[in-house]
């Protein structure tokens, strides 16, 4: 049974792994349309600040957008399992006693890293 | 108990994966943060110049050399996250253990008493551990000039307009209302030396 427990565990590490990692692709999805509701509002900020004679002062401002550059995920598994029997006799002043213990276990880790990789816009051919 | 371990760990597997969604909220908090370190900087910058503005009297403002000269030697600095890392770390252990015995004695009283006595035992422990970190690096990229000029000079052409509440720059406007009720620099500069 440990074995099976193990084979699974592990299968589901590796998926689990491959779900954090393409992750990273969702949580920069998220910053990138936080950073366009930023710009946007920002833009409100910037026309009103400019009617109100504070143009030069509020480019300053100018909101800046968070890129995941790298992310660095990993994954540790270990199972161990340790069984021990014993078989005791008494007779008379004599005594005869047996032990057993067996031990196994099994350990995996698992690192990746998603890394930034700027690609240059497309051109027409 | 393998089945019990098998749902545990499945269970863990699943709550991992809302470990990216914190590290993402984790992310979107840094931005909310530099708005607040931004409206800090106006406010103290607004201090500042109000601590100036008390060493001149009313009718007269600080002249502008003066004014850029002390603003380059004592104005607050201001601070921007360029590098965040965020690092998220989630441990589970799990640890079963079943024990069995079973014990008997037997007695003979013929022609002398004999007894004897056995006795079993069985302990079974499992161990599991299972971890996950995630190390996310992120930088502010500053705003594409390009973009950003093109993007501002759309929004110039359109009229000025009150705004909204639920601005985030709301509070760095309050900020700006501060700063600008404060006397200007009296005009024309002065040549500097």
């Amino acid at each position: 049974m440990p074995d099976q427990i193990t084979l699974k565990r592990v299968l589901s590490l590796r998926e689990a792994l491959e779900s954090l990692g393409a992750n990273v692709i969702v949580q920069q999805q998220r910053l990138d349309a936080d950073y366009l509701d930023d710009t946007r509002e920002f833009q409100q900020f910037w026309q009103w600040a400019r009617s109100a004679g504070y143009g030069e002062l509020a480019q300053q401002f100018l909101p800046a957008a968070q890129v995941v550059e790298k992310a660095q995920v990993s994954c540790k598994f270990f199972t161990q399992k340790t069984t021990t029997s014993e078989f005791a006799v008494r007779f008379f002043n004599h005594a005869f006693s047996q032990q057993y213990q067996y031990s196994r276990s099994a350990q995996l880790q698992i690192q990746m890293t998603v890394a930034r990789t700027p690609q240059p816009p497309p051109t027409k051919s | 108990m393998a089945d019990t371990a098998l749902t545990t760990f499945d269970n863990f597997y699943k709550n991992l994966q809302t470990l990216p969604k914190l590290i993402s909220d984790l992310a979107l908090s840094v931005a909310e943060a530099q708005r607040r370190m931004d409206v800090n900087y106006v406010e103290e910058l607004t201090a500042f110049m109000k601590t100036i503005s008390s060493f001149y009297s009313k009718t007269s403002a600080p002249p502008p050399d003066q004014l850029l000269n002390l603003l380059k030697a004592m104005a607050p600095s201001r601070y921007q996250f360029t590098e965040t890392v965020v690092e998220v770390r989630a441990d589970l252990q799990m640890t079963t253990e079943s024990q069995l015995g079973v014990g008997g004695s037997l007695g003979i009283n013929v022609p002398f008493a004999v007894m004897v006595n056995a006795s079993y035992s069985k302990r079974t422990a499992t161990d599991y551990q299972a971890a996950a970190l995630i190390r996310t690096v992120l930088n502010a990229v500053p705003a594409d000039p390009a973009v950003m000029q093109t993007l501002l000079s759309a929004a110039a052409a359109a009229p000025g307009a009150a705004l909204p509440d639920d601005n985030r720059y709301k509070a760095l406007a309050e900020a700006f209302k501060d700063f600008g009720s404060l006397p200007a620099p009296s005009s024309p500069p002065r040549p500097v030396g």
